[in-house]
């Protein structure tokens, strides 16, 4: 059985139902319905964003569930990325974001993680001016605010 | 407990955003597409309004923020378009994870977020609850430390960023040996002073929820005199989200159970514990393990009462077990110069009332008979099974054949047991220790040699490990093959 999603852009895709249904959002929609042939419209997600996650929804189709309790816990959290997941991921900044974004809006737990993952792989190991740098972020401190700041927080740095 | 805090701080982090986007304006607002305080940022949040209630929305509903997502649609998706929620979920990611082997717990470490909490205000506001939920305080530097945290977190002149005290969740202060008090001529330094506990509880009284202290082995001071006594009253009074108490060394002041007795107030006016451990403590009184039993009751999962002196007994275990039928985690022992406590009737009363037991540890159990070891079988959760002293009484096997083989089979999650088979190990408990799969460690105590053959363990996947301070093979240790 296929489903048919329609990007923000009015483009429609045609995928397995298995495969739409890796995400929540989707699989929640299509129970309620019932069995229906109307398309789902996803006017958050661009075309060229669906084809991403869709991409990565194909790939992982065979995956098992994830049982929320565990990954919800830091614990059992592990900050490796799959081979296959970090290519997949070697995208601009925008397009990355545009993924978080669509895999938190379609509740594609998996996918929110390798993306959070991803981003924090960039801001690991970099001074304040470096991250700001790398996402273009504007330090909204005042010179004190941020002296203040570090002298607070210096008991954390050599650790 | 992560996410009750969400809503407070989202509220903050928008504040700090209105706050920003007013004096912002002036400057006119497209002076910085890329800034947080750009007010276009909570308008562009038609994802996360649709990812809150997405299981909802009508078409009409999601086409209406799609047109508001397009009508902001001006600057590029990036960092700023994720919810304070998503950033939080990210810096989770940041976390350092260290496993505390004494205590068999992990503790997540959000030190490396300092540089983190200085990229921006809205980065700050998200990052500095999690670098400031745990602190440790320990070695030479450990008094300034507390010195500095204690006064941050009084914030008594209201200069610093945020209270920091109401982020902080878990303190571990451990008492210095290396440093010489000078005066008494001794390699103790007492960081946990009354001083310290008082101000600690009430500085952080908001979140606090983990508490270690681990007292110098020496001088203590709060042994000394009625002020130096530890205000573990004060303690419970505040901190009502405290769930879990270790405390090591400590030694507690002789005085009569009552209202002048500072650690038994703590027991009946405490939160709820789940996790209590007291390790090496002396002179608790036995009322006030009880009082414990009782005000802890079903919170509790994890006692952990090691190197115990005279207060705690059978009495008190069975209290325990009677009140805590939650209890996962049981590990127990008594210093060499006090008589095994442990009897039939306690781990009757053990195995009857928490059958959720999984990690049992029982090192003095040297008096129990077999009436205990029919009742284990009960505790189908059972993962660790230590009791390395039960069953060596005089008459030779303290339990039955029998009673092992039902343990084998019924505790079918068993990871490792550690027993005493006095030369009864037949091959009919090793076919019920198949129903084990999960076994990992085997330790049998055998008091005549030569019984256990190899071939036997084979069987089992285990793989004999010679133990280098076991005298004439009489521990055997088997383990998984790895």
């Amino acid at each position: 059985m296929t489903v048919i999603l329609v990007s923000s852009d009015n483009q429609d895709f045609k995928v397995d139902k298995e495969v739409a249904e890796r995400s929540i959002l989707i699989k929640n929609m299509l129970e309620d319905v019932g069995e229906s042939d109307s398309p789902i419209p996803l006017p958050n997600v661009t075309s060229a964003v669906l084809t991403k996650v869709i991409e990565y929804c194909e790939h992982h189709r065979n995956d098992p569930v994830q049982v929320p309790e565990e990954t919800d816990d830091p614990r059992k959290r592990s900050n490796d990325i799959e081979e296959w997941d970090m290519k997949f991921m070697q995208v601009d900044q925008e397009m990355l974001f545009e993924i978080i974004l669509a895999a938190n809006y379609l509740d594609i737990k998996p996918l929110l993680d390798v993306g959070c993952k991803t981003v924090a792989n960039i801001i690991k190991g970099k001074t304040p001016e470096e991250i700001r740098k790398a996402f273009n972020i504007v330090n909204d401190f005042t010179p004190e605010e941020e002296a203040q700041i570090k002298k607070e927080n210096e008991w954390a740095e050599d650790r | 407990m992560a996410l009750e805090n969400t809503l407070d701080l989202e509220r903050s982090i928008e504040a700090i955003s209105i706050a920003n986007s007013q004096a912002q304006s002036s400057k006119g607002p497209l002076s910085d597409p890329y800034q947080y305080s750009n007010p276009a940022y909570f308008s562009t949040s038609g994802y996360s309004t649709a990812s809150n209630a997405s299981y909802n929305n009508s078409t009409a509903d999601l086409l209406q923020q799609a047109q508001e997502h397009q009508d902001s649609g001006a600057r590029p998706v990036g960092i700023h378009s994720l919810k304070p929620s998503l950033l939080r979920y990210i810096f989770g990611y940041l976390a350092v994870q260290h496993y505390d082997y004494l205590n068999h717990r992990t503790h997540t470490i959000y030190n490396n977020l300092g540089p983190v909490s200085l990229v921006c205000k809205t980065w700050n506001a998200i990052a500095s609850p999690l670098l400031w939920q745990e602190r440790t305080f320990h070695g030479w530097k450990a008094g300034e430390e507390l010195n500095v945290f204690l006064q941050q977190t009084e914030n008594a002149d209201f200069s610093s960023t945020h209270e920091y005290g109401e982020f902080v969740r878990r303190i571990e202060i451990i008492d210095s040996h290396d440093v010489v008090d000078k005066q008494n001529g001794q390699f103790v330094i007492n960081w946990i002073t009354p001083d310290v506990v008082l101000a600690l509880s009430e500085h952080c009284s908001k979140r606090l929820g983990d508490l270690t202290l681990v007292f110098a082995t020496g001088r203590q001071v709060s042994t000394e005199n009625e002020e130096g006594l530890i205000p573990w009253g004060s303690l419970a009074e505040s901190c009502r989200r405290l769930f879990m108490l270790s405390l090591a060394n400590y030694i507690c002041p002789v005085l009569p159970v009552g209202q002048g007795h500072p650690f038994h107030i703590f027991a009946t006016h405490t939160n709820p514990l789940k996790e209590l451990v007291l390790k090496r403590c002396k002179n608790i009184p036995a009322e006030t393990f009880q009082q414990l039993a009782r005000t802890c009751g079903k919170a509790l999962t994890k006692l952990v009462l090691l190197d115990s002196d005279e207060g705690l007994g059978a009495t008190e275990m069975i209290e325990f077990a009677r009140h805590c039928p939650d209890l996962r985690h049981l590990n127990v022992s008594w210093i060499e110069s006090v008589k095994p406590k442990i009897n039939d009737e306690a781990v009757l009363e053990l195995t009857a009332n928490c059958v959720r037991l999984e990690y049992i540890s029982l090192l003095d159990a040297n008096e129990i008979s077999d009436v205990s070891f029919q009742t284990l079988s009960k505790l189908r959760y059972l993962r660790n099974l230590i009791i390395p002293r039960a069953g060596t009484s005089i008459s030779g096997m303290a339990y039955k054949q029998e009673s092992l083989v039902a343990l084998a089979k019924n505790c079918k999650r068993l990871e490792q047991l550690h027993l005493v088979a006095p030369g009864a190990t037949t091959s009919r408990f090793f076919e019920a220790l198949l129903y084990c799969p999960h076994l990992q460690v085997l330790v049998i105590v055998e008091l005549s040699k030569g019984l256990l053959i190899d071939q036997r363990f084979k069987t089992l996947g285990l793989a004999k490990y010679v133990d280098p301070e076991a005298q004439e093979g009489y521990k055997l240790v088997w383990h998984k093959k790895t």
